[in-house]
């Protein structure tokens, strides 16, 4: 048998069980057909697409069958927030007047970077918050504090935190979308969610006693006292050793920022608009 | 020897003595990935159960029927490649209507069937062993059952091992091929039960 003929023989036989094969599946296929909502297709195009799953579904094509099933609300996705929220309404014909979604934001609650914190040890080997906590190994002497590793650096879908020359987590509030991913993450918990709106804050998780935060850190909250004195309209308590602002009373004085004599307290909008700047 | 019981001595062998995934040391990838949950590895180890019977009926057929009369044996690969790959997408098209959440759940492993070495290999060895229609059917069964076994076993193994502290270094896939290994040499034993 010549090549040629091999060739011709070869690609013929190809050709048959191809043709055989196709059109069975072709068949098949049509039987199988799956019927799906095309709202579930529409709805997906004008969620962000991050599949970071701050929502509770598994991806953002899970919430758009949700929606589309009417099993979860249009507010649900945080990162695509209001805009993403009226554009389902408009497409499932809902009153978008009455829709609005408080923008959230992270935050650390802490301060105490390389520089304030005292140190009691030196951590070799993985540099991350995860394993050190487990194995409590923390180079801070505060055993609330950031441990500075960057776990979150690496799971924040964003790109909106980054590493200070402080070695604490930076949150560039033009990127963060508040999903709460970096939230769950964190295992000292010193990042939170907040709405994105100013609003004064203790920058400081330690429920530990004054003279013990006294030693080992030179902004942690000290229990002193003094803002709940000073603070004209009442609105701070001191809970656990760390003052609770109460956001209805509070009008952003700024007295007890002043007195702080640790400086712990600090505006939230303060904080984001310096991290701008240095963007 | 009857005829019954050279049937269940390919069986056996085919499931047991000569495991695909332990003593052979195929289709591994889909041995690792699927076993995260029992669901997981019961559906994969019904699409794979499948594939596998009907995959080397048809290309049994083909070989007999249509390769070895025109003497292009040569292109026995290729066409049983296709002849999975169809079924694989049959199984797809299947999954994707009927049960929606193990579709989901199986997510890339399920086209992957499609290079799944266990299926090409059992029907290139009912070519290498001369299997009649009703051996080949019965010894790609075999080993169908046998690779289910391992994934329920393996699942089971792993659902246990999720909520157990585990040595950190181990933690993952380390540890899972240490107890693959383990069950390998558990199996070496069956040598010679059968033929």
């Amino acid at each position: 048998m010549s090549l040629l003929q091999i060739i011709i023989v070869s690609s013929t036989i190809m050709l048959g069980l191809g043709i055989v094969f196709g059109a069975g599946l072709g068949y098949f296929a049509k039987v199988f057909k799956v019927q799906e909502n095309p709202l579930i297709e529409e709805i997906t195009e004008i969620l962000p697409d991050a599949n970071c799953g701050a929502c509770g579904f598994s991806g953002c094509r899970a919430l758009a069958e949700a929606i589309a099933n009417g099993k979860a609300s249009i507010d649900l996705c945080r990162v695509g927030g209001e805009e993403t929220a009226k554009n389902i309404a408009k497409l499932l014909g809902i009153n978008t007047d009455n829709i609005s979604i408080e923008k959230y934001i992270a935050v650390l609650l802490c301060k105490g970077g390389k520089s304030l914190a005292e140190k009691d040890a030196k951590v070799k080997g993985i540099r991350s918050c995860k394993i050190a906590n487990n194995l409590q190994m923390s180079e801070k002497s505060c055993s609330y504090s950031c441990l500075g590793y960057g776990d979150c650096v690496l799971v924040c879908p964003f790109g909106a935190i980054k590493m200070n020359e402080e070695e604490l987590p930076e949150i560039d509030s033009s990127l963060c979308t508040g999903c709460g991913i970096c939230v769950k993450e964190c295992p000292r918990e010193v990042l939170k969610l907040f709405p994105m709106k100013d609003k004064v804050l203790a920058f400081c998780r330690n429920l530990e006693k004054g003279s013990t935060v006294r030693n080992a850190c030179k902004v942690g909250c000290i229990t002193c006292y003094v803002c709940e004195k000073k603070c004209p309209k009442n609105a701070i308590k001191m809970e656990n050793n760390l003052p609770v602002i109460n956001i209805e009373k509070c009008d952003l004085c700024g007295i007890c920022i002043n007195v702080c004599p640790t400086k712990t307290l600090s505006l939230l909008k303060a904080l984001s608009a310096k991290g701008n700047e240095k963007k | 020897m009857g005829e019954l019981q050279n049937l269940m001595n390919i069986f056996i062998n085919a499931a047991f003595a000569q495991n695909f995934v332990f003593i052979r040391f195929l289709a591994l990838c889909s041995f690792v990935g699927m076993t995260t949950s029992m669901d997981n590895a019961v559906g994969m180890g019904g699409a794979v159960t499948f594939v596998t019977v009907m995959a080397s009926i048809i290309s049994y057929a083909v070989y007999q029927f249509v390769l070895v009369p025109l003497h292009v044996e040569y292109l026995q690969i290729i066409v049983f490649i296709l002849t999975i790959a169809v079924f694989v997408q049959l199984v797809e098209i299947y999954l994707k209507k009927a049960v929606p959440s193990l579709y989901r759940a199986m997510g890339i492993y399920l086209p992957l069937i499609a290079t799944n070495c266990m299926i090409l290999a059992v029907a290139l060895l009912n070519v290498t062993e001369e299997f009649n229609l009703l051996e080949a059917t019965v010894f790609s069964f075999g080993a169908s059952i046998g690779y289910v076994l391992a994934l329920v076993v393996l699942a089971g193994i792993r659902e246990r091992l999720s909520y157990a502290e585990t040595p950190s270094i181990l933690r993952g896939y380390p540890l899972i091929f240490f107890i693959a290994t383990f069950i390998a040499v558990a199996f070496m034993g069956l040598q010679g039960i059968a033929r």
